[in-house]
């Protein structure tokens, strides 16, 4: 049995179908990416998850128990790291770990424990005494996902953990998720960075207003499209004509100029190539570089709307 | 969650939030300074300084009747019937020093109090002295009645016109009680009837009312502490500062929703309504917190006395209360609407009109009396009056009505707070 069971998941705002009679389940110890634009019904979703939105329709069982009818089922497993930085700035970090910790009914010696442990995983412990407003950004991130990991949870929800911070701190959350995978914990994971759902997810789930229009592993979703591929050419020059012309190539299916720089994504690999080295050596341009490239969950997404995931 | 645990964060909070602080204690500490300063001169030796009474008395008895209350009195005139009569109080030293009289007849009485002229008519009616009579002789059961008409734009100076008439009155009531009880027993003792018309009387009035009953009485109305300004301001201005506690915790329930700790907490299981509760218990604490600091503070740098600690602590409570009530209210309008406006507006509008309806600005002693009617329906108006009482060292019954009226209102804010509260979007 799944540890999370979604089915004909529906809610409505109004006349906005922001999730539209999705299925899905969550094997645990599994990563599940979940990867869509924005208004793709992501957020909604995890709102359903984390019991703080009533579905229209469809059912959500953790564990096998109904989690609409009984949300004290997952309330006490879960470990909810917003979007947005959810922390009192005006509390010190061990404050907030504190409060956060005996909102999940830890006390005493337990509490201060399990405080000094994730403090540590999330490397804030020289930091703790002071508030949160003077953290850096990558700092307050990281304090929020260590609120959510205090009580232990054997399923979290990350809805875009590292939007707007640093490297170094987005490396050190990377490597933080990898180390609660380690541990056999249930992870959601939600993010606009491709990479990182490639690097971290077992499974994604493509949303796209409201409905899942992809759903695997990375390979069973690329070996969708069919071999598709993305195509680097680097020109001596590039004109509008041998532009036109490579994109009117049936096996072309989106070519993008960055300067002398050309993006192509495609279907199958080889006969794209060939119909591309083709019209370049027929043209008055110098071929500088070519290279293929495997299709990204990005071209998937492509493939599947013709839109790129961040429009 | 322990609901302690969302009072104590959101305590911190509040104590942490420099603008918040400043607001609380800061400023009131600096106002108590400059208007005990500035308006030191309304207040005479630690007294509110007031306009001489003026009343014109109507004296309606007939001649004859104070010669009937002389011989029922005693032997041959020996008593002196005069000295119960409301001119023998009138005419005291005590009185005197404050308050003039004239006697005229109704109509003069009337026009002089339309054109300003006096604070208050007293009228004693015809048969005045003949009830009197009755009280010497235990023969009359009826009650004393002189009427008193008031100036109304001079409410303290007829207030106080008032007053010593009521005296007066009740101390002839209790003079009757205690003849009605001496005659039942003596009778009951066997004693003839007419022996007791050879009672020298005088002596027995002299013993009854422990030689001067009436004067005992005014001496009772002089036992009230006046209050100094600085007494009256620390008063006055914590009072209207505890209603910007009200408007500080207004702020703690959108606060979570704007820093979207909210949703984290509801998905922690915490319901929004024991945040609610948790944060109503916070609002009655920081409020007595400021009501404990500042009263403290002014008595440490003033040498305020606030009476009995007990009464005190009482009163403190209960404009706790009430200001928790109004402050549930307006958390939940400020979640309900999601507009952190609702808290300003509270506080630079409605709470200066409640300083001053209270009498946080100006005592309301020397304001028009709607003020002092309005003052009833304002939590800090409630609360002056009841330190102020408490202050100047009225008994417990004469603050009880202020204490219900702010725990009642306290309730009522509560309540309508609830009824406002969004339902939860989750069952």
């Amino acid at each position: 049995m799944a540890l999370l069971e979604i089915e004909k998941l529906r809610k409505y705002f109004k006349n906005i179908k922001a999730v539209d009679g999705i299925s899905f389940s969550v094997e645990q110890g599994d990563i599940l990416g979940l990867l869509g634009p924005n208004g793709a019904g992501k957020s909604t979703t995890i709102s359903m998850i984390a019991t703080l939105v009533s579905p229209d329709d469809g059912t959500i069982r953790f564990k096998g128990e109904d989690i609409v009818k009984n949300p004290k089922a997952i309330q006490q497993s879960l470990g909810l790291v917003p979007q947005e930085i959810a922390l009192y700035p005006n509390l010190t970090g061990l404050e907030n770990l504190q409060f956060w910790g005996r909102a999940y009914g830890l006390n005493g010696k337990e509490l201060k424990k399990r405080i000094e442990g994730v403090s540590e995983v999330i490397g804030i412990t020289e930091r703790l005494k002071d508030r949160v407003k003077k953290y850096s950004g990558g700092m307050q991130r990281r304090l929020n996902i260590g609120a959510a990991l205090l009580h232990n949870p054997e399923f979290i929800i990350m809805d875009e953990p590292t939007v707007g911070i640093d490297p170094q701190s987005r490396n050190h959350i990377l490597d933080t998720v990898k180390a609660l995978a380690s541990q056999n914990i249930t992870i959601i994971y939600t993010s606009h960075y491709m990479e990182e759902v490639e690097t971290l997810c077992d499974r994604v789930c493509i949303m796209d207003g409201g409905k899942i229009i992809a759903a695997g592993t990375k390979d069973e979703i690329t070996s969708s499209l069919g071999g598709g591929c993305e195509l680097c050419l680097r020109l001596s020059k590039t004109d509008a004509a041998l532009c036109e012309k490579l994109a009117a190539l049936p096996e072309v299916k989106k070519l993008s100029a960055d300067g002398d720089a050309l993006l192509i994504t495609a279907g199958d690999a080889d006969t794209a190539a060939r119909a591309v080295l083709d019209a370049v050596s027929k043209s008055s341009a110098s071929l500088l570089s070519f290279d293929t490239k495997k299709p990204s969950l990005e071209t998937v997404f492509l493939n599947l709307t013709g839109r790129a995931l961040r429009d | 969650m322990k609901m302690t645990d969302i009072i104590k964060k959101d305590l911190r909070v509040v104590l942490r939030d420099r603008v918040a602080l400043i607001f609380i204690f800061l400023m009131p500490i600096v106002l108590i300074t400059i208007l005990s300063f500035a308006l030191g001169g309304m207040f005479d030796s630690g007294g509110v300084t007031i306009d001489r009474v003026r009343i014109a008395v109507v004296d309606n008895t007939a001649p004859d009747e104070t010669l009937a209350l002389s011989r029922a009195a005693g032997k041959d005139g020996a008593f002196d019937a005069g000295s119960l009569s409301l001119y023998a109080v009138l005419d005291s030293d005590e009185v005197s020093q404050f308050l003039s009289y004239t006697v005229t007849d109704e109509q003069t009485a009337r026009t002089q109090l339309e054109n300003g002229e006096i604070d208050a008519v007293v009228t004693i009616p015809k048969g005045f002295v003949s009830g009197m009579t009755g009280v010497m002789t235990g023969a009359g059961k009826g009650g004393l009645h002189i009427d008193v008409m008031r100036a109304k734009d001079r409410s303290l100076q007829a207030g106080i016109a008032a007053g010593i008439v009521r005296a007066y009155t009740d101390t002839l009531s209790d003079l009757s009680a205690d003849m009605s009880i001496l005659l039942d027993t003596a009778l009951k003792g066997g004693i003839a009837p007419e022996a007791l018309g050879r009672l020298d009387f005088r002596s027995f009035m002299e013993g009854l009312s422990h030689k001067d009953s009436i004067s005992m009485d005014m001496r009772g109305i002089k036992a009230r502490k006046a209050l100094g300004s600085f007494s009256y301001y620390s008063i006055a201005i914590t009072c209207m500062f505890v209603l910007y506690a009200a408007g500080q915790g207004s702020s703690f329930l959108l606060t979570e929703s704007q820093e979207n700790t909210l949703p984290r907490l509801r998905a922690a299981g915490v319901s929004v309504k024991k945040l609610l509760l948790g944060k109503s218990v916070a609002v009655f604490c920081l409020c007595m917190i400021q009501l404990i600091v500042l009263l403290g503070l002014s008595t440490l740098a003033f040498g305020l006395d606030w009476g009995d600690p007990l009464v005190f602590v009482l009163i403190s409570v209960c404009v706790a209360v009430s200001i928790t009530g109004l402050g549930v209210l307006l958390m939940v309008l400020m979640y309900r609407t999601g507009n952190p406006a609702v808290g300003s507006v509270f506080q630079s509008v409605i709470a200066q009109v409640f300083a001053l309806f209270g009498g946080s600005f100006l005592p309301l002693s020397i304001l028009p009396a709607f003020f002092s009617t309005a003052a009833l329906f304002t939590p800090n108006g409630l609360a002056v009056m009841a330190y102020t009482g408490s202050v100047s060292g009225a008994p417990l019954s004469e603050i009880l009505p202020y204490l219900g009226g702010s725990v009642l209102m306290g309730i009522a804010l509560y309540f309508l707070g609830l009824k406002l509260f969004p339902k939860e979007r989750r069952a």
